[in-house]
């Protein structure tokens, strides 16, 4: 319902599951290149509301000139722009004040499962999963304070080594603090996975959070609300 | 009883918000010759996050021998509460009730809740008036037309219904006889009662059937004193179309300007949005308005006739864009769980919408309230509802529990996306 064109900062992957592919090291695009997607992205933004902007791709934080790309953004005229990330950067220094004061608004903030087991263990990076709680609390916290309306969305990205972990792992999301969290496909999964991912969604409801899942997600009957299937839309 | 009679008036507000009813009752009873000299007023205008036993301890304070209470859909259950314990600590206290809440299942209220003794059905201020100066005289308060309250036996009775007030300017503002002060800075006005519409599932127009205004005079003289002597610089209309008619709208705009040129601005008018072109559009803005609140409520075809509502989706949008055009931010309303929505009605309302940009969008679960159409005709309609208050929607023929809640929460999530932008992008 509400579309972000993605702009991706650089060739590589973001967050997943390293047991299911190894990560490569990612190669970032210069800001202008990056800022030429923007502009054309929101130059040919045709349907309200908009135009909307999520960064992505490899993690954005480590992209060298982030500060010039969301100010670029801005300056284009976009007026939801989204960051895509692991989350573990807004807890260091000012960043997650400085990603506010320079206009972002969302934030997508992925996650392989609850605690160590599942963010840590899949990502291959220990201790990542505290970090990225902390960062988003950052983020909630100076929004908070500095009186802006913000968008938390924590992304999923479902593969047979989280699927158990699944409605824990939303749980952990709704302790954050996230506003809503996003099951997207990450792999074959097997036939359980739709009592999992029904589970997930009824955790989310129970603590106060909505979850959507991508629409290619196996999912029953009874919970097909939670199917969100317009590419790029809502969360 | 002994004089003066000590009354108490209390309103559980939603937070950031004063009770403009209280302020209406007391004005007329302070006004009414009998009463003069024999009755000394306290006013309780708390919130409806406050817990009732600290309410209580307020009102016990007082020790009144009357509290009236204002009841809305969100105050009731804490209300009652408050009234249980008040009549166990002060047995004599008479507790008298009014409000939407209540009015309209008067005898219910005093069937379920014995520790409440009357309960006013509609307009309030004559009822009021007359139930102190029959409580003073130690008279049955059956004798009050407009009132349900207790026989000798303590079954309830309903007096017969009270004639409207014809001319609305024998209710003194209660601004300009102080009995309100404005709250932080801000103002509520009422410039008339009833509706224009009757959807089904509103009691905004309180069944008054017809609309019945204050002088333009008397709303000119409230908004100087206000914007003039008390620095009001935030003003909102409680009427439920600020739009009524295009003279009344050109007067306002005329009345308010001057104040807009000096920084006055109106938030969150309910307007007919459908009837807004560019000359209201314009009008609006010369009033100082900067936020106004609309509907569609639906977009399915069912659930709008069903409610007794009109939408034409081209009107509306151009409604939407002549007002964003002046920057005046438009709140869309949605509500999930009308007769004969489904979740895709619902859904393609939100995305409606949303394609109109119009800087809010509020949605909501229906509220089955007391003196609706939809409340009388629930059964029929298959409409289940909490009885309790706020009267939340359990389900509809189309709509069961979960998907009831699984919208509510979408489209929570998707306003906050559509709020979370950067201001003057």
């Amino acid at each position: 319902m509400l579309r972000f064109a993605a702009v991706e900062v650089g060739a590589g992957e973001a967050l997943g599951c390293v047991r299911c592919s190894p990560r490569g090291a990612p190669a970032y695009y210069p800001l202008d290149d990056i800022i030429d997607r923007i502009a054309a992205a929101s130059g040919a933004w045709e349907r309200l509301p908009g135009p909307n902007v999520v960064l992505c791709g490899p993690e954005p934080f480590a992209h060298p000139e982030l500060p010039a790309l969301v100010a670029g953004c801005a300056e284009r005229g976009v007026e939801r722009i989204c960051i895509e990330t692991d989350g573990g950067a807004l807890a260091v220094g000012g960043n997650a004040e400085g990603a506010l004061l320079g206009g972002v608004r969302h934030l997508r903030v992925r996650m392989l499962g609850a605690g160590q087991r599942a963010t840590d263990e899949l990502s291959g990076r220990p201790g990542l999963s505290q970090k990225a709680k902390a960062g988003v609390r950052a983020f909630l916290d100076t929004a908070d304070a500095r009186g802006m309306t913000v968008a938390v969305t924590g992304v999923i990205p479902v593969c047979r080594h989280n699927l158990d972990v699944l409605p824990e792992s939303v749980g952990a999301l709704a302790e954050w603090g996230v506003h809503a969290a996003r099951l997207v496909s990450s792999g074959p999964l097997p036939e359980s996975a739709a009592a999992h991912l029904a589970a997930a969604c009824d955790t989310g409801m129970l603590n106060r959070i909505w979850v959507e899942t991508d629409g290619t997600l196996p999912l029953a009957a009874s919970h097909l609300l939670h199917a969100v299937c317009e590419a790029g839309g809502d969360g | 009883m002994a004089e003066p009679l000590k009354v108490a008036l209390l309103a559980l507000n939603v937070p950031g918000y004063q009770s403009l009813a209280l302020g209406f009752l007391r004005a007329y009873a302070q006004a009414d010759q009998r009463l003069a000299g024999r009755v000394a007023f306290q006013t309780l205008d708390l919130t409806n996050d406050d817990d009732p036993w600290w309410v209580a301890y307020r009102v016990i304070g007082l020790d009144p021998d009357v509290l009236g209470v204002s009841v809305h859909c969100w105050s009731a259950r804490a209300v009652f509460d408050v009234c249980r314990i008040v009549k166990r600590a002060l047995p004599a206290t008479r507790i008298l009730l009014g409000g939407p809440e209540v009015g309209p299942v008067a005898i219910s209220v005093l069937e379920r809740h014995l520790e409440v003794d009357a309960v006013v059905r509609g307009e309030g201020e004559a009822a009021f008036a007359d139930i102190l100066d029959l409580l003073r005289r130690d008279k049955p308060l059956t004798r009050a037309d407009g009132v349900t309250a207790r026989d000798a036996a303590g079954a309830p009775a309903a007096a017969p219904d009270r004639p409207l007030i014809a001319d609305m300017d024998t209710i003194p503002s209660p601004y300009l006889t102080g009995v309100l002060d404005p709250l932080e800075g801000r103002a509520y006005i009422e410039g008339y009662r009833g509706c224009p519409h009757q959807c089904g599932y509103c009691f905004e127009g309180k069944g008054y059937g017809r609309v019945r205004s204050f002088s333009l005079e008397r709303i000119a003289a409230e908004v100087a004193y206000l914007a003039g002597e008390r620095n009001v610089r935030w003003f909102s209309f409680v009427d439920p179309v600020f739009n009524l008619t295009n003279d009344r709208l050109a007067w306002m705009s005329d009345t308010l300007a001057p104040y807009a040129a000096k920084g006055v601005r109106l938030h969150t008018i309910e307007v007919d949005i459908e009837r807004i072109d560019r000359q209201p559009a314009a009008l609006l803005e010369r009033a100082g308005v900067v936020s106004v609140e609309t509907g569609p409520q639906s977009i399915g075809r069912a659930a709008l006739d069903e409610c007794r509502r009109t939408f034409d989706e081209e009107r509306f949008a151009r409604g939407v864009c002549e007002l964003r055009k002046l920057g005046i931010a438009v709140e869309c309303d949605l509500i999930a769980g009308l007769p004969h929505d489904t979740p895709d009605d619902f859904l393609e309302g939100v995305a409606f919408c949303l394609a109109q940009d119009p800087g809010k969008i509020q949605t909501s679960t229906l509220h089955v309230l007391p003196g609706t159409d939809l409340f009388q005709r629930a059964e029929e309609l298959g409409l289940v509802f909490d009885s309790e208050p706020p009267h939340e929607i359990i389900s509809t023929p189309d709509v069961g529990f979960a998907d009831l809640r699984r919208l509510e929460a979408r489209s929570v999530y998707i306003a906050r996306l559509y709020a979370a932008r950067l201001e003057g992008a």
